[in-house]
């Protein structure tokens, strides 16, 4: 145990006494370790940024809904699309939840002179009441707000708005109750229907789509329109294999160059080092030891370095990424997350395979008879 | 001292042993067979003879290109055991670790024998004292002259009282009293039953050889020529 002590103090105090006679050489590992753990953390924090802009898309539109939009009845003046889409998907209620709305061609419109589209719907009638409620995320929750619809006032309380609202393409919607419909209903309508997979079993959603336009094709629905998030989805799925594929390349790419540049590195210092590691093992000292004293040099300065660099990248990447288009918030919020610092924790993981690659000529260069060494 | 513990007696021989150091160049060591007995034995030659180049097959530091060398604990190639206990060697350039004092380099020497930390202090002050190194325990090597490091090389190869020393020019360049505190030193230390071999040319060493093995009488006098010119 003492003469482990012993070696070890002594190995490191040479350690540090060459990082001081020849700053240069520790530095040039480490500065190339920043450089590559520097575009590495941007590329990578760039890849878990544009993953997470999709899946933010795919969430405002409800992972698991479907839009059907049947406009048939809009120049109609009468509610007939209504009837259609009722007949045709009321077989999708035991797979989820279905909600039926008739969208009104008037507006309402708040105190800031703000266009609120009107819907009715009798799913959302039974599940509110009062029965004129503002879906908005804007306003404030639960406060009672004036609204003018035509020619008649009416107060409508604030409530959060469903994320198939978003998926509708509005921010803002007022639910009015059935029995004002009939004062519309010269003007046509818009039938909307909601489904929500809530099953997370067969029929998937992409099933459900798939019969939906069969279906479409069959009784020439030309006035239907399907959203769902498949197509993001599908977006998502090819750009997360794409960029698996980035990751482990880009981390191999980093272990390779610094298994290079590290080792040749190395390889010189260790030249500088072969008297006093001749001279140890003339005592009885083990190539391991001597080994891991030369990986432990390099792990140390490129895994410093490496840290530190994706410290500043994190603080600085709200900057940087903010100028490729990626939201400020976003970019905040992610930078936060466990989840960005496991991404990121790769490049740890790359950094020290070439430490260890970068390593192996020493232990192959410490079989050097030590006779040839001393003299 | 060191422990004799483990009972293995001193046991130091070669068999046809021979060296060189790539296959183009010539032979640094013709066959040689020899056992070396317990005590002093004193390799005497010309530069360029062999001696140092035997002296490092010996200690295992190099690979015999033919023959063998056997220990009482086997072959010595990349033996680290044989390195830790039974070996001390004290190189030509004397190979003291720089960035550390006298007493380290021998506390480390002879830590790695095995001994228990109250031996440890105990080997190095005796060890310091009888080479008189003691007002200079404290200094890094750099800054003792050629005597004290010499003297300092040889107690860090005797402190763990190996039962193998090898010495290559133990001597050279040194004045008559430290070569005299060195030949006492030696003599004294043989008594415990070790082997010890000291390459030399050096005359004032012979009193204390045992044994004297002359390179000069095993080569052909064109190889001894060749040499002179």
């Amino acid at each position: 145990m003492k003469s482990l002590i012993l070696t070890i103090a002594y190995l490191w105090k040479d350690t540090w006494s060459r990082w001081f006679e020849q700053p240069g050489s520790p530095l040039a590992k480490g500065v190339v370790v920043a450089i590559l753990s520097t575009l590495s953390a941007f590329l990578l924090i760039g890849f878990y940024l544009q993953e997470k802009t999709i899946l933010n898309k795919i969430e405002a539109l409800g992972a698991n809904t479907i839009v059907l939009k049947d406009t048939s009845a809009q120049s109609q003046g009468s509610g007939g699309g209504s009837t259609t889409l009722k007949r045709l998907f009321q077989d999708l209620h035991p797979y989820g939840e279905c909600i039926f709305i008739k969208m009104i061609p008037i507006v309402a419109k708040d105190s800031f002179n703000g266009v609120l589209p009107v819907i009715t719907s009798e799913e959302l009638e039974k599940k509110y009441t009062p029965t004129f409620v503002l879906f908005s995320n804007t306003k404030p929750q639960n406060a009672s707000v004036r609204l003018r619809l035509q020619n008649n006032y009416i107060d409508a309380i604030v409530l959060q708005s469903p994320d198939w609202i978003q998926a509708s393409g509005f921010n803002e919607v007022l639910l009015i109750p059935k029995t004002w419909e009939k004062y519309y209903n010269n003007l046509g309508t818009a039938d909307w229907l909601i489904f929500r997979d809530l099953s997370n079993q067969f029929p998937s959603l992409e099933t459900i789509v798939s019969s939906i336009q069969k279906l479409k094709k069959s009784e020439n629905l030309r006035a239907l329109h399907i959203i769902s998030p498949l197509k993001l989805r599908k977006e998502l799925q090819k750009w997360q294999e794409k960029a698996k594929l980035w990751k482990q390349a880009l981390i191999a790419s980093l272990a390779v160059v610094i298994a290079l540049i590290c080792g040749t590195i190395s390889v010189l210092e260790f030249r500088q080092n072969l008297y006093i590691y001749s001279l140890m093992r003339s005592f009885g000292i083990s190539n391991i030891l001597l080994y891991l004293r030369a990986f432990a040099d390099s792990f140390m300065v490129a895994n410093l370095f490496s840290i530190l660099v994706l410290f500043s990248v994190y603080s600085l990447s709200e900057f940087v990424l903010g100028n490729f288009g990626f939201s400020k918030l976003l970019i905040s919020e992610s930078i936060n997350h466990p989840n960005l610092w496991f991404e990121t924790a790769q490049i740890l993981v790359g950094v020290n395979l070439g430490v260890l690659f970068g390593s192996f000529p020493i232990y192959i260069a410490l079989k050097k008879p030590i006779g040839l060494v001393l003299n | 001292m060191n422990d004799f513990s483990e009972n293995l007696s001193a046991h130091l021989s070669c068999s046809q042993l021979s060296y060189r150091y790539s296959k183009k160049s010539d032979w640094a060591l013709d066959p040689f067979s020899h056992e070396f007995q317990k005590g002093i034995t004193i390799l005497k030659g010309f530069s360029g003879c062999g001696k140092s180049t035997l002296l490092r097959l010996l200690a295992g530091y190099l690979k015999p290109t033919e023959g063998s060398v056997q220990t009482h604990r086997g072959a010595p190639w990349r033996n680290s055991k044989y390195y830790r206990k039974d070996l001390g060697f004290v190189f030509q350039q004397l190979n003291l670790l720089p960035l550390t004092t006298v007493k380290r380099n021998l506390e480390l020497a002879n830590s790695l024998a095995g001994v228990s930390s109250a031996e440890l202090k105990r080997n190095t002050t005796l060890w310091l004292s009888k080479l008189g190194l003691d007002a200079y325990k404290s200094r890094a090597p750099s800054t003792l002259s050629g005597g004290q490091q010499q003297r300092a090389s040889i107690a860090r190869c005797l402190i763990k009282n190996p039962r193998i020393a090898l010495l290559d020019e133990p001597t050279s360049g040194l004045d008559d009293l430290n070569t005299s505190i060195i030949s006492k030193t030696l003599s004294e230390f043989v008594q415990n039953g070790s082997i010890v071999l000291i390459a030399s040319h050096d005359p004032r060493l012979d009193p204390i050889a045992h044994e004297i093995i002359d390179f000069n009488n095993r080569l052909p006098l064109e190889r001894h020529l060749e040499s002179l010119v």
